[in-house]
């Protein structure tokens, strides 16, 4: 079965007044298969689509044509995201609660009961280095420990899928090592990882596959293997060259 | 897709099913009685947006506290307090049930400024509208008591007094002093009365000071049934 | 379905600590302690009076204080949500959005109760050291303010759900909030004989659909002499309050099914 399957998929804002419509076209035909436990890079410029394809993977917004099914199945069913796990760019939490009570309130969404919820939440934290400030608010916690607790809210249900949007984005040197350990880690014990990163040399290392938006379509989708040379000057080529015959 | 429409229908019908029985309520119509703008046009606009928000027992007690400001400013007392009536409407007409306002306004009417008239129109509105409040029965009566009428008016005046009396003596909770004002009411009247009727009223306040004594709301009320009734030798020991 | 009640109870125990920390709703609970506390100080100013300013002036400002709440409750948590993003996380979960506004407006009924609760209990013992008299219908009164608060909540979520900015939505409470105290004026309009047929087909759709607070407000009866609790009365606006709420939180959670993120 692929993790993540998606038809002809195409996205269209609308905004504006009910006078005036404007129309931004995100993501034109996109085609994307990843397998299980593979590693896809997905790489882009700002506004490429990356966010709006995630978005759609995720159930957060619908598509305006094509299909998506991620395991197999519809996402927008609740049922059916069970086994994945997300991970934003710069993850925002209520900033009155602690990390071990926003953690035990995502373990009771993966339908955990409470004291389960509580224990890996426990764990979770030991693993991202957050114990001790367990029940510390949240509003007192810098980006990088915000980032933390996102990638500490990925490790509640043993998912099978993990969105990863921007992992490292905020984190210092030593925490964005740790956080590309955890993705080996979860590479090793046969998960699935979508993962969008401005940070090439780390997709270059993490990935088994990459795929490239440019303007919401997908121009280029292939094994990291076959990249040849330095991965920025690839993407940059292979962006211009796209431009070129456009 | 239908289904889920249906379900979004139908808690929404219900809502206006249950709000239909809710007004259609015998008693809903009497907490809710029509807002009286016309009688209560001389309101503050502020007074009147409150009341519409449902907040006129709040801005009733608003307006009492302007009417009393009022009254204890010694500029008002040089114009008689002109405005002191068309405030005690614009108050009795939002809240009927604010019993206080009748009571010293009256008095002030009664005592102060000597308009015996507009006082017993005060308290008898107050008495339509709080048919159970004794105490405005009791001031009533005082009122009447206190009035400077020719004997024949003074006659019919007491006697509808000491009935309203006899009403409030009825009512539950009432104060016992109000047992014996009635009592002294039976004997004013018979030693204005006619032999025919003093015979009866001497009855009434009898058949009273025997209840006060073998059913006495208080020990003060059985030594003073005691008292009289020993007096007219009815009680011996 | 236990596993649905479970989803619902965490979103609701999640927004109620959310809400009863946040520096802003306890700084509101605050100014209105203060506020009430201040109603035992112009009592001096209503001789004969002095226990029915207490109370009455204690009951609007609990039912104002109590709207407020719900209002900042709700466009704080919004704003953390959708502007701030948070939601993106919870919405991932296997959780569904109506699950999640159910949870959610449990969240801040509990809150707002918690807080009204809070207020008159400062009333009643302002009340007992006063020797003010409270009869049974001072009951009625806050069951009243509790339905009011309710619905308020149910609308108040539905148009922060639906509008496109929550400034907007804010206002849109607040102005369905001053309506549903005018809502049983419109009477007065439908049944007089110089209105215009199409003016009364109007203003009879008005006065069904628009929530009605008149029939919630058992305030300005408080001191009906004798003391009245009208039990069928109230429960009957009790069931239309929780119906009437039910209502916008399922048309809340349909538009917000419908939302782009």
């Amino acid at each position: 079965m692929d993790a993540i399957k998606t038809k002809k998929l195409s996205k269209t804002y609308v905004s504006g007044n009910f006078w005036v419509r404007k129309r931004s076209v995100a993501l034109i035909n996109v085609d994307l298969t990843v397998k299980e436990k593979q590693v896809f890079g997905l790489l882009g410029l700002n506004g490429a689509g990356k966010t709006t394809l995630m978005k759609i993977l995720l159930g957060l917004v619908s598509p305006s044509s094509g299909k998506a099914l991620v395991l197999g199945k519809d996402i927008r069913e609740a049922s059916n995201r069970k086994n994945i796990a997300y991970l934003p760019e710069m993850p925002y939490f209520p900033r009155y609660l602690t990390p071990r009570e926003i953690l035990t309130f995502y373990g009771r969404l993966y339908e955990l009961s409470h004291k389960e919820s509580k224990a890996k939440a426990a764990e979770a934290l030991q693993t991202v280095g957050l114990y001790k400030r367990a029940d510390s608010k949240l509003r007192e916690f810098s980006k990088g420990m915000l980032q933390r607790v996102g990638i500490a809210s990925l490790l509640l249900n043993d998912a099978k899928l993990f969105f990863l949007d921007e992992p490292t984005y905020g984190l210092d040197p030593l925490a964005a090592k740790e956080m590309r350990d955890i993705i080996l880690g979860l590479k090793k014990k046969g998960k699935t990882i979508l993962l969008n990163s401005h940070q090439i040399s780390e997709v270059h290392k993490l990935c088994d596959r990459i795929g490239i938006l440019h303007g919401g379509k997908m121009i280029l989708d292939i094994p990291v293997s076959k990249v040849k040379g330095n991965m920025e000057d690839f993407f940059v080529r292979t962006v211009k060259k796209y431009e070129r015959t456009d | 897709m239908k289904k889920a429409y249906l379900f979004l229908i139908l808690p929404a019908f219900a809502a206006i099913f249950a709000l239909s029985f809710t007004r259609a309520d015998r008693d809903y119509a009497s907490l809710h009685p029509p807002y009286p703008f016309t009688e209560t046009l001389s309101m503050p606009y502020y007074a009147h947006a409150f009341s519409f928000m449902g907040f006129r027992a709040a801005v009733s007690d608003f307006l009492w506290m302007d009417i009393v400001q009022y009254i204890g400013d010694p500029e008002n007392a040089k114009t008689k307090y002109a405005e002191l009536y068309a405030k005690t409407e614009n108050l009795i007409h939002l809240d009927p049930n604010f019993t206080f306002p009748y009571l010293s306004v009256s008095g002030i009417y009664m005592f102060e400024l000597k308009d015996p008239a507009r006082a017993l129109g005060l308290i008898d509105r107050g008495i339509e509208k709080n048919p159970d409040y004794w105490v405005l029965q009791l001031y009533r009566a005082a009122y009447v008591y206190q009035m400077n009428f020719d004997a024949s008016n003074k006659l019919s005046d007491l006697e509808r007094a000491a009935l309203r009396i006899e009403k409030a003596v009825d009512l539950k909770g009432h104060p016992p002093m109000l047992e014996r004002t009635l009592g002294s009411f039976y004997l004013k009247l018979a030693e204005l009365s006619s032999l025919g009727r003093k015979k009866h009223w001497m009855g009434k306040a009898v058949r009273l000071w025997a209840k006060m004594y073998e059913f006495p709301s208080e020990e003060l009320n059985r030594k003073y049934a005691e008292k009289h009734l020993r007096k007219y030798g009815l009680l011996k020991n | 379905m236990k596993e649905r009640i479970e989803k619902i109870l965490a979103v609701a125990g999640n927004t109620f600590k959310e809400c009863v920390r946040h520096r802003i709703l306890n700084v509101l609970l605050i100014f209105a302690a203060a506020m009430i506390g201040g109603s035992f100080l112009i009592r001096e100013l209503a001789p004969g009076a002095e226990d029915r300013v207490l109370i009455d002036t204690g009951l609007a400002l609990t039912e104002i204080f109590g709207f407020l709440t719900v209002v900042l409750s709700l466009f704080i948590t919004s704003y953390e949500e959708f502007e701030m993003r948070n939601i993106w996380i919870t919405l991932t979960k296997p959780v569904s959005r109506g699950l999640f506004a159910a949870g959610k407006f449990a969240g801040i009924c509990l809150t707002v109760t918690v807080n009204t609760l809070l207020m008159l209990s400062l009333l009643l013992l302002l009340a007992r050291i006063n020797s003010a008299a409270v009869n049974t219908s001072f009951i009625a009164a806050s069951i009243g303010i509790l339905l009011t608060l309710y619905v308020s909540a149910g609308f108040t979520m539905l148009f922060m759900l639906t509008s496109t900015n929550l400034t907007t939505g804010t206002l849109f409470s607040v102005l369905f909030y001053l309506i549903g105290h005018l809502t049983q004026n419109l009477k007065g309009l439908i049944t007089s004989p110089k209105t215009a047929v199409a003016v009364k087909f109007t203003a009879s759709v008005f006065y069904y659909v628009l929530p009605d607070f008149a029939a919630f407000n058992f305030r300005d009866q408080i001191y009906l002499s004798g003391g009245v609790f009208h039990y069928p009365l109230l429960l009957k606006a009790s069931a239309y309050g929780v119906l009437y709420a039910l209502a916008c939180l399922l048309i809340a959670g349909f538009a917000f099914s419908k939302k782009e993120l």
